[in-house]
């Protein structure tokens, strides 16, 4: 009898360290992914762009810098050496969802930009509530 | 004398040559025609009613009815195939020819007449044979062929029988007229009966006193002396010695019987001249009767009278006593070229009858044989010789019918050619053609024929003046052609063309008012609508023109674009139908259809259509240009219609607006803004 008492607070004690571990392990792939997406969030110093604020005017936004995520969806060179259109399929954080448009200089372009890839936009919007990007980072 | 004693002239008469007889009987059938003014009709001075047509040579006598010496006018020198001594019926010319003279029928006299005739029902009834059978009793009574019956006996027998015919109102009369001559002419005969007895008488007592002159003298009465005897019945002039004697000589007893001879012999010659001038007087009175029963074709009293006469007048002298140079005179005298008769009066009348006989044989012949134009000729011509003979009286009334209808048909021929009616005219002639085998119709078809290609050659002329616009000719034509042919159907044409052109001024005009009206309203579709009623009207008229076209054209785009809408619609592409449409709107935003469509599909496409109305919006801001929100807004419909043109356009253009560098906008568009962009796949 004392046998078999002795054998079940051992299975106990094994069960809390595994559970303890569990815990443990769960809480540091928390922290890590958190890191991790703390690593990979850009220009998170701006402010998200209001995709409501810019369909009902875009000049109330003008003069001021955003951050612009999300999937480039079209692009047209403009002629003159005038940069890129472009067209940013966005979610924000509060939902709100549509298309973004994006002026790209020349000069700011320094990576590749692709239909269908994600990107960070540094915006500035122009006084026409045009956005103007600043800066582009890959997601 | 006997009543045959002029048996002989009258067979000297007819020894003339038959042609003589002839010629004797139309001319007195010529001068009858206008005394009884029931034969001849005197033209009506329509000689120029149809011009050309019927002046062929073979004229229509027209002239006076005055008197018989101007009946005639016009002579027929042209040889008939009948020969021009029978008489010739032209229908299709109205008139008669005898003798080489033509004379016009008339409507009102034996036209007229003739027709009556020829409607009227055969004269068979009890009366009128009692009348022929009385008639024919008298003929027989006084005829020189009955035997055994003294003159006086003939003359009774005749002349009680003529009450009896004069009774019948078909003799008109005219027996009553022949008892009052014979009577008459009786009375005179016993007047000079009466006149010879008392010449006789006195001749007696004449002589009773030269005989017992006479007688004194040789017994030497003391009444005489002895160297006074008188030679009684001597006459006086050898009696000079006599009445040389001293008058102490004579007794006064003998100067007495002297003096009554002397009485005696004047009155003797007094009562001789009266005698002979009472039956000069009977002669005369009762020839003219007789002339006048002639002239109005009474041949059988005629015949009746002239035996009655040679009855009465017993003496031989049957020359007739007719005014020198007179109508009736001439009329004798120039058709046989002797001096008239009564026996010849005689000898005519029954050639009259023979003839009259003759030509209603002929008239039934041609009958048989359905030829109705000569059987109306035949008819015509016995009746126009003798209407009262009892042979054209019992002229069945079929037979009458038949001609009845054709005479008729004839006469309206002549008034369709008269008031110039071709068409009427050819119908008229066919059925004449049709109905009789003789007809003749070549003349009035060569009228009709010519008249009609006349009429047409003007209207023809008239036509093409009024193409070319000349509005003289073209009333000058249109005149002529009424003229020669007033009813030509063609005319009727040139009328309705007139009035359509006349109708369509007043349209044309509503039309253009129409048309300003509707263009000053925007109402395109309804000018659209009407185009096939606008255009030939302002066809003239180049701004009016010009804007029908572009309404057509345009109109016509709509409706294309329309009818491509609905085939993507159906597809259910309901996006690129409003597209299509929406294109259109800015061009034509007053168009009803076309909004109706826009507005039917748009309720399909809202979220499409309301994202490229903000975009417009925004785009359009020019006091505070939005290019981001137009963007975004074009961007969002492009999502929903990734073919969409309106979105793709409205990018473009909003794209030439981005500078190159918002800070210094002038420097960075160094080069055209308009450039084309070009978008990257």
């Amino acid at each position: 009898m004392a046998r078999r008492s002795s054998s079940n607070s051992k299975k106990k004690s094994q069960f809390a360290i595994y559970s303890l571990a569990f815990v443990l392990i769960i809480m540091a792939l928390s922290i890590g992914k958190s890191f991790l997406n703390q690593q990979a969030q850009h220009f998170t110093d701006l402010n998200e762009m209001s995709l409501a604020d810019l369909k009902e005017s875009g000049t109330s936004l003008s003069g001021n810098e955003y951050r612009i995520s999300g999937e480039i969806a079209d692009r047209m060179i403009l002629a003159n050496n005038r940069g890129l259109l472009v067209s940013i399929k966005s979610e924000t954080a509060k939902g709100e969802a549509g298309l973004i448009p994006l002026h790209i200089p020349p000069g700011v372009n320094q990576i590749n930009l692709e239909r269908g890839h994600n990107y960070t936009f540094k915006v500035e919007v122009n006084r026409e509530g045009l956005p103007v990007a600043q800066d582009i980072k890959a997601d | 004398m006997s009543p045959f004693i002029h048996l002989p002239n009258q067979q000297a008469l007819n020894h003339h040559t038959p042609l003589k007889t002839m010629r004797f009987l139309t001319i007195l059938i010529t001068l009858t025609i206008p005394i009884s003014a029931q034969v001849y009709s005197p033209g009506d001075g329509d000689a120029n009613r149809d011009g050309d047509a019927n002046r062929d040579g073979n004229n229509t006598a027209n002239g006076s009815n005055n008197s018989a010496s101007t009946t005639v006018e016009s002579k027929n020198t042209s040889a008939s195939v009948y020969g021009n001594e029978l008489p010739f019926v032209d229908p299709t010319q109205e008139t008669i020819t005898i003798m080489g003279h033509t004379f016009g029928l008339g409507d009102n006299r034996l036209g007229g007449m003739f027709e009556s005739y020829l409607a009227d029902s055969p004269n068979t009834s009890e009366d009128a044979l009692e009348y022929r059978a009385t008639i024919d009793s008298i003929l027989k009574a006084v005829s020189p062929y009955t035997k055994n019956v003294s003159v006086p006996q003939k003359i009774r027998d005749g002349f009680s029988l003529l009450p009896r015919a004069a009774t019948y109102s078909g003799d008109g009369r005219i027996c009553d007229s022949l008892s009052n001559a014979i009577y008459a002419a009786m009375l005179s005969k016993g007047t000079v009966k009466n006149s010879k007895q008392y010449i006789g008488d006195l001749e007696k007592e004449k002589k009773r006193i030269i005989a017992k002159a006479e007688w004194m003298r040789r017994s030497g009465s003391t009444a005489l002396s002895s160297n006074t005897k008188l030679r009684i019945g001597q006459p006086r002039n050898q009696n000079s010695d006599a009445k040389q004697a001293p008058s102490h000589t004579r007794s006064y007893k003998i100067q007495e019987m002297e003096r009554r001879i002397l009485e005696i012999e004047t009155l003797k010659k007094t009562h001789q001249g009266k005698s002979e001038l009472n039956m000069l007087q009977a002669r005369i009175e009762y020839q003219a009767l007789l002339a006048q029963l002639f002239i109005q074709r009474r041949f059988e009293h005629v015949i009746i009278g002239t035996r009655f006469y040679n009855l009465i007048f017993q003496d031989g002298g049957s020359k007739m006593h007719l005014k020198k140079d007179s109508d009736v005179n001439k009329f004798f005298t120039e058709g046989l070229g002797v001096e008239p008769t009564v026996t010849g009066l005689d000898s005519a009348a029954n050639e009259a009858m023979r003839k009259a006989k003759s030509l209603v044989i002929g008239f039934q012949n041609h009958l048989e044989y359905n030829e109705l134009h000569s059987a109306s000729k035949r008819l015509t011509e016995a009746y126009a010789i003798g209407e009262f003979l009892p042979v054209l009286q019992i002229v069945p009334a079929p037979e009458r019918r038949i001609i009845l209808e054709y005479v008729r048909s004839g006469n309206d021929l002549i008034k369709a050619m008269d008031v110039r009616d071709y068409t009427q005219a050819k119908i008229i002639l066919e059925a004449l053609k049709k109905r009789s085998s003789d007809f003749d119709s070549t003349k009035a078809e060569g009228a009709i024929a010519a008249f009609t290609r006349a009429s047409n050659g003007h209207i023809r002329s008239a036509q093409i003046a009024l193409i070319n616009g000349d509005q003289e000719s073209f009333q000058e034509e249109l005149k002529k052609a009424t003229q020669v042919w007033p009813t030509n159907p063609k005319l009727d044409e040139i009328d309705k063309r007139l009035d359509s052109l006349l109708e369509d001024s007043d349209m044309a005009k509503t039309l253009a008012d129409d048309f300003d009206r509707l263009l000053s309203e925007d109402n395109f579709r309804e000018i659209f609508d009407r185009r096939f009623e606008f255009v030939p009207v302002v066809k003239d008229d180049t701004s009016r023109k010009d804007a029908i076209e572009q309404i057509v054209r345009n109109i016509t785009r709509i409706d294309g674009t329309i009818s491509l809408a609905e085939v993507s619609s159906k597809n259910g592409n309901n996006f690129a139908a409003w597209e299509a449409l929406a294109e259109l709107r800015d061009e034509f935003p007053k168009d009803p259809e076309l909004l109706q469509r826009l507005e039917k599909l748009s309720s399909k496409v809202a979220d499409f259509t309301v994202a490229l109305s903000r975009a417009k919006e925004f785009e359009d801001n020019d006091l505070n240009p939005q290019t981001g929100s137009a963007l975004s807004w074009y961007m969002q419909a492009k999502s929903i219609y990734p073919s969409s043109e309106h979105a793709q356009e409205g990018i473009d253009r909003l794209s030439k607006r981005i500078m190159p560098d918002e800070r210094e906008p002038a420097e960075a568009s160094s080069g055209s803004p308009f450039d084309e962009d070009m978008p990257v796949k």
